[in-house]
């Protein structure tokens, strides 16, 4: 698996060009195969690989969306022609593998939901949920999920609890709001800045139109 | 979509946010798109906030990897995964032949405007060689779509939304085209695509068939007059022994003979074996 961990990298010092030098040393750590470069090229044996690679990834998100339902096989179907579709895009130095699919897949998910006009609320699996450190993920992803925890964790407050009922409980803003009886815009506010927070300590880098 | 407004990017930066958190509205979804039309460079911001929001997620609420889709929804999957695969195989050798450049009336597709990724760019690339129209052709043999289903020699492939090119209206799009080469007949089985109003605007079917030229046969127009599924005969200008891909564009009413797409839904025939 390849991974973008910047490891130790401190949130106030941003140059992201050492955060991926450092992220080349991680995948030296950790050697995989990049299959979604593979799939893009054309190599038919790694579309295999991808299914088998991140189909119980793609799958436990469905059910986690939809439930244990046949909706949630043509939301698995819609997420993988997804993929297919965007592979190529994929960049190694930007993202792992398995965020990069998890992204691909909880969109087409949350716009299938919207399409539906139902809410985007995740639901617990039908097995009890296992740390990130589960056995089957890779030491790069559990380094991810520790950083991201860190980082959330370290919000100033009430931040993290906005950030976990907006993208844990699947609440929308408005709802968010209400419950915790705060303006509208300060629930996007923090919402955002959560974000800012992990993108700059995962070294994911965009095209910023607004300043911070 | 392509107004004159633009959007602050305040206001853009917060539908970034939506979208990664809630998703949007489809007045919001036009909006961030077409401002991403305008700047393809926020694409790039867009999925930052993705990739963040996706992180948080996955660390909040990790996922179960010790179970895997059920067998019939992973022979599915490598299913569709081979009709992509079968569109690369086909486009390939075609992007080598270099054939548009000598033929005087064909015209190159805008449509390959760099939204256009992988298997799906590929299939692109058959058609950016250019289009154009043929004689039609008489044929008075016209089973029905059950009776031309059930023929061993009919192939079959299943339409998909081609969500990077497409328009979210046809998001929907689903069902099934047959094409039996003998018979020079098919049809199209097309749920989940909007009514159109034919004095502005048709359906166009274009049949990809490396093995007879570069260029797509042109499938005829056709208009979607019902909610749900429908069944339309194919009216293909000539004739198509190895149908790889079929594809929809929205045209102008009666159809052209060079579109500008983009191909809104397509359909890969598996390969044989």
């Amino acid at each position: 698996m390849t991974a973008f961990i910047t490891r130790t990298r401190p949130l106030d010092r941003p140059p992201l060009w050492v955060a991926r030098q450092r992220s080349t040393r991680l995948m030296t750590q950790t050697p995989s195969i990049n299959l979604l470069t593979q799939v893009a090229a054309g190599q038919s044996h790694a579309v295999t690989a991808v299914i088998d690679t991140y189909g119980p990834l793609v799958w436990s998100l469905a059910r986690r969306y939809f439930g244990r339902t046949p909706e949630a096989e043509d939301a698995v179907q819609d997420s993988f022609i997804a993929l297919w579709q965007s592979a190529d895009r994929f960049d190694p130095d930007t993202a792992s593998e398995k965020t990069f699919v998890a992204m691909i897949a909880r969109r087409r998910m949350i716009d299938r939901l919207r399409r539906k006009g139902r809410r985007i609320a995740a639901q617990p699996l039908d097995a009890s949920p296992e740390p990130a450190s589960a056995k089957s993920d890779t030491l790069a992803n559990q380094e991810q999920a520790r950083i991201v925890l860190k980082v959330i964790d370290e919000l100033d407050p009430p931040q993290p609890e906005v950030i976990r009922r907006s993208l844990m409980d699947g609440l929308t803003h408005a709802e968010i709001a209400e419950a915790m009886e705060l303006p509208l815009g300060t629930v996007k506010t923090h919402i955002r800045r959560g974000l800012m927070k992990v993108r700059q300590a995962l070294g994911i880098r965009g095209e910023s139109v607004v300043q911070a | 979509m392509n107004s004159t407004y633009t959007p602050n990017p305040s206001r853009i930066d917060q539908l970034m946010v939506d979208a990664a958190t809630q998703g949007l509205s489809p007045q919001d979804a036009a909006t961030l798109r077409d401002a991403i039309d305008r700047d393809p460079a926020l694409s790039l911001e867009a999925e930052a906030y993705e990739l963040a929001a996706t992180a948080i997620e996955l660390a909040l609420f990790p996922v179960v990897l010790d179970e895997s889709p059920p067998a019939t929804l992973r022979d599915k999957l490598m299913q569709s995964a081979t009709q992509h695969q079968r569109m690369a195989d086909t486009a390939g050798p075609l992007r080598l032949t270099g054939s548009a450049a000598d033929r005087p009336t064909k015209a190159k597709f805008s449509w390959t405007d760099g939204r256009f990724f992988g298997w799906y760019a590929a299939a692109a690339a058959l058609i950016a060689l250019g289009l154009v129209l043929y004689q039609p052709q008489a044929s008075n043999q016209t089973p029905t779509y059950e009776q031309l289903a059930a023929l061993p020699s009919t192939v079959k492939a299943d339409w998909g939304f081609n969500s990077d090119a497409g328009d979210k209206r046809f998001a929907n799009a689903k069902g099934q085209v047959i094409w039996n080469s003998t018979q020079q007949t098919g049809y199209m089985k097309l749920a989940g695509l909007p009514i159109n109003d034919p004095t502005v605007e048709q359906y166009q079917l274009w049949i990809v068939d490396p093995a007879r030229d570069a260029e797509p046969i042109d499938g005829g127009v056709f208009n979607i007059t019902a909610q749900g599924e429908v069944i339309i005969p194919i009216d293909a200008k000539l004739r198509s022994d190895s149908p790889a891909v079929f594809a929809i564009t929205i045209e102008k009413p009666g159809g052209v003979v060079v579109s500008q797409g983009p191909l809104q839904v397509v359909a890969a025939v598996p390969s044989a074996g």
